[in-house]
Order: structure tokens, then sequence, then C-alpha cells
């Protein structure tokens, strides 16, 4: 995964599938008031542990943006009937 | 086409494992947004085994095996890890909507994304995971116009037999249609693109008939079983104004010819019960009745068929031997010695009951399992009898069950002495059907089986006197375990 910090926020640019190795690369980088940026252009999926990561995030209110989003991510949010 | 790879529980290994998942979904056909699809059922599985079979810090390995079938794409994974049930870890919406808890989140978008999916726990045996995405493919019906599809071929003096090619795959979805409309029950038929793929990659071969136009009006076929040296004859169709020329015997008579000529050991069919035409063709040509299997295919309105048949479609299994058996030794509960004896001889084997003891009984039994989603229904292989047997298939039949299998059929190797002390399976919802000659590794067995719903054996209509022998046995035996109507 390509990254870098600036001013607060973690810039990611993921380079395979949003995953769970990912998630674990992901918690490691993030610190604790930083928001994050994810490009997801080369994600064909996100899977449930990265849904997982995602919705914690805003539930602990932390500030989050994806750009790119795969569209397999809109159909794994209807079935799981959550919001990323 | 099967392909397989040894996994080590380790996160690094889920995305490689993927990967070859969705490239091998790519070659089967899938277009990509459903090889993605596939790729992450597989990863959902797959990061599930890796994080939560084993314990930690110990190494394991597990298999993921892919399997490029025609109309579909198969993923097993298998893993000898910690008992574990997904159904008693449900997803719940409502928690991960408020508490951010997403248990279960992973095999409740399997379930969604996949075609069909199942998980078995084999107790000592290990665990298994099976995802099948199906290849999508055009209907005859999106291909060509309904005036065209219905166009019966002018009555013709001559016709001409050939062996189909990959070429004849419209042509045989067309007869399909314009003989059966919808209600074939074999779906892959009415896709060109499934047929052609049969075709090509030598599962099944056949004959197709046309007039001197080169319009088609007959075509049959044998599908070859892939885990023995047998075919099925199958999909008959005769165009209806040609019929009663002989198209159909002249059609047997060359698949019979083209089996020899492979190798083949024998032929079977699976005639539909519903009327005896089937059989009496099978009856024709030699074919003998040695089995009657419940509810294999759906009920479907089959032309000349009741309209509220009411039931699923029971087959007989005719067989016919391309090498002659002079004799042969088998091993069957007391119970069954005779009829399998009277079925060995409609075969034209001699066949009496061996006299090798049994060995010890091991505590893992040897099981394989096929699965037939489109149609319902499911076959356990037992290769070894060890001391969890009926707990085992007992299980694994009830999970079929809840998965929407209707039938389950269980074939014991009537080479193996241990096959002569089964318990009786009635009281677990097992009753006989028959001899499965030459069916696995070109072995016969010995076939029970296992039905969701009851049955009206009235309904059942069979032709020879060694079918109507085998059913009086199996009704016999429905009703013992209560699932006979009437």
């Amino acid at each position: 995964m390509k990254w870098e910090k600036e001013k607060g926020k973690l810039k990611v640019e993921l380079l395979g599938d949003f995953n769970y190795e990912r998630v674990l690369r992901l918690r490691e980088l993030l610190k604790e008031n930083e928001e994050l940026e994810l490009d997801l252009k080369n994600c064909k999926f996100v899977d449930t542990e990265a849904v997982d990561f995602l919705y914690n995030l805003r539930l602990k209110g932390k500030r989050y943006r994806l750009l790119n989003r795969p569209e397999l991510l809109d159909k794994v949010c209807s079935i799981l009937g959550v919001k990323v | 086409m099967k392909s397989e790879v040894v996994v080590p529980n380790s996160i690094p290994a889920i995305e490689p494992t993927v990967e070859f998942v969705r490239s091998w979904g790519l070659k089967a056909g899938l277009p990509p947004e459903k090889a993605d699809e596939l790729a992450l059922c597989v990863d959902e599985v797959v990061t599930d085994v890796v994080r939560f079979a084993f314990p930690e810090e110990e190494k394991h390995y597990f298999v993921v095996s892919v399997e490029v079938k025609p109309a579909e794409v198969e993923v097993v994974l298998r893993e000898l890890g910690e008992p574990f049930d997904p159904d008693s870890h449900p997803y719940k919406r409502e928690r991960a909507v408020k508490e951010g808890k997403f248990e279960g989140a992973g095999i409740e978008v399997v379930k969604h994304l996949s075609d069909h999916f199942l998980f078995l726990n084999k107790g000592r045996a290990g665990k298994e995971f099976r995802i099948v995405k199906r290849v999508p493919a055009k209907h005859i019906t999106e291909l060509l116009p309904e005036n065209r599809l219905m166009e019966e071929p002018a009555a013709a003096e001559n016709y001409i037999l050939k062996p189909v090619s990959p070429e004849d795959a419209e042509n045989i979805s067309r007869l399909i249609y314009r003989t059966y409309r919808y209600t074939y029950p074999k779906e892959d038929l009415y896709y060109p693109k499934r047929v052609r793929a049969y075709i090509e990659r030598g599962e099944k071969f056949g004959v197709i008939v046309k007039t001197e136009q080169g319009e088609p009006v007959g075509y049959f076929a044998v599908i070859v079983k892939k885990d023995s040296p047998i075919g099925e004859v199958g999909e008959a169709v005769v165009s209806p104004s040609h019929r009663g020329r002989g198209i159909m015997k002249r059609m047997m008579a060359a698949l019979i010819e083209m089996a020899k000529e492979r190798g083949l050991l024998g032929l079977f069919g699976e005639a539909i019960t519903v009327h005896t035409i089937s059989q009496r063709v099978n009856a024709k040509f030699g074919f003998s009745s040695t089995a009657l299997l419940l509810g294999t295919f759906p009920e479907a309105k089959i032309v000349g068929i009741e309209d509220n048949y009411g039931q699923r479609v029971s087959v007989v299994i005719d067989f016919l031997s391309l090498k002659k058996r002079e004799k042969t030794e088998f091993y069957a509960p007391p119970q069954y010695r005779n009829i399998l004896k009277e079925i060995y001889r409609g075969l034209g084997i001699s066949a009496s009951t061996g006299r090798k003891r049994a060995g010890n009984v091991p505590s893992v039994s040897k099981i394989s399992l096929n699965v037939n989603s489109s149609i319902g229904t499911a076959e356990i292989i037992v290769k070894k009898a060890g001391r969890d047997l009926i707990d085992r298939i007992v299980k694994k039949r009830n999970r079929l069950f809840e998965r929407g299998i209707e039938v389950v059929y269980l074939d014991f190797p009537l080479l193996n002495p241990a096959t002569k002390n089964l318990p009786d399976l009635k009281p677990y919802g097992f009753v006989f059907a028959g001899l499965m000659p030459l069916f696995h590794g070109a072995k016969d067995y010995l076939r029970f089986q296992s039905v969701r719903g009851s049955y009206d054996m009235s309904k059942i209509k069979v032709y020879s006197k060694l079918a109507r022998r085998i059913k009086r046995m199996v009704g016999r035996e429905l009703r013992e375990v209560g699932k006979r109507k009437g």
C-alpha cells in the first residue's frame, strides 16, 4: 500500500483488495486523531473485515473518506444493512 | 477441470489464494464482476479459516480446490481445524448497526453472492465449505425469435445421422425447446453456450439427426461419468412430426457403438417413471433395470404428464453391460442379498455372496460427496465405513436437507466385506434403492436413499419385471420410514 501523512491526515492508496491483511496494516498506521483518506481504485472488493473496520471508525467518531469505491462495496453494504 | 492448492494458515496466504480462484473463475467464463464476487466469497471463508480454525502460533494447512464445469465453478475448502458451525454464529443486522459487531458477516455475504453455499461438518474428518457460482449464459429464447424456434422441419424421405460437434449446440437447444418448451428437467440444454462446453470438453458425446435440408430433428447423447468408465444415455429428443420413423432406434444403436469404440464398460439410463416409454426403449436394446431412484428430478410439467403430478420425478436405472462379466462376488446385508442376485442375473452376471471376513472397523469413515444443486440431489459415497459412519451420514443428510437438497443417495461398495455388516438404515431414514453397477471407479455399489418429501408409489410407473420387484421393495421400506403417501 502507498501512503503519506499530511496535516493530521493519512492518505492511503491500496494496491489490491481491501482485505483483512490491509485492515491490520491500516490499524498500525492510523493514529488516534488522524483523518483517513482511502483510495480504493485498485480494489475489486472490500471484504467484511474491512467493512467492520470502516464502520467502527465511524462509530468511534473518526473521520474517513473513500475515493473510487468499487461497485461490489455497495452490494456488500446492502447485504449487511450498513453504510460505510 | 480441477485445480487444487494447499494453503498455510497465515494471513499473507489469503490474497494469493483468492487470486488463484479469481483467475480460474475468469477462465471458466465468469464475467469480471462475477469472478470478483466469487473471489470475495473465497476471501471471506479463507479469512475465517486462517483467523479462527486453528490455535494461534500453530502451523497448519488446508486445501482449496476449484472445479470448472460447463455451467458453473465450484470451490471447495477442506480443513481439519477446530469444530465450528456457522449456523450458530448468524449475522445480526441490528447488532452490527448499533454495536458495530460483525460476527457472521462473512458467511452472510457468501450466502448472498454465491449461487449455492454449503457447509459440512465432517466430525473428525474436518470441515468442508462449498461455494458454487453459475456461469451466465443466454437462454435459447434470448438468441432466436419464437417463430424461428417453433418452426417444425418439413417431412423428409431421408435422415442423416452424424456425431454431434460443438457447432450443433444451438440446434440441440432449439430441438429441446421445440419439443419440450420449458419442461425439460436438465436446464443446461436450453443454453447453447453450456451445451457447446460439454461437447468441447468431451464430457458428453452423441448423435444428431438432420433432414436432407440440414434441419435438426433428433438428438441423443451419452454423458460420460467422471469417476468411472461408464456413460449415461440421455437427453433424447425427436421432433414431434418426425416420430415413428425409427430415428430413436437408429440413434440408440449408434450411441452403443460409439460407447464401445470409446472403451466404456457400460451404459445406463435414468428413465423417468411418469410413463414407461423410455424404459421400453431401453429394454428393447437389452438394458436391464437395477435401481429405482426416488425424486431424482424436480417436478416438471413433462409433455404428457398430468398437470398436478404432485411429487418429484423418480427414475429407473437401466443398465447395459458393454463388456461381458460372467460372475461376481458381493457383500450385502442379508435382507438385500436375494434381490441383488436377481438384479445381477438381469445383467447376465452370476452373483454369489463373498466369504471374506470384514476387517477391523476404523474409527473414521472415508466418505465423499457429490452435490447437484441444480436439481436438488446429492450422492454420499462411502469408501470405507468407520465407527463414526451413521453419525456422519445422518448429520450430512440433515445439513443437505436444510440447504434445500431434496434427495440424498447413499452408496456402499459391494466388494467390501464390511458392507455385509451394515446396520439397518431405515431407522435413520434411508431406504433401499438398488444396484449401481460399475458406478464409482468401475465398482458395483449398493444404493440407499433418503427423501425429504413423501411419495405416492402408484404414480411411479415401471415397465420391467425386475423394476416392479425393486419398486415393491422400495415402497415397503418407504412405508416403514413414514415417507409413503397413500
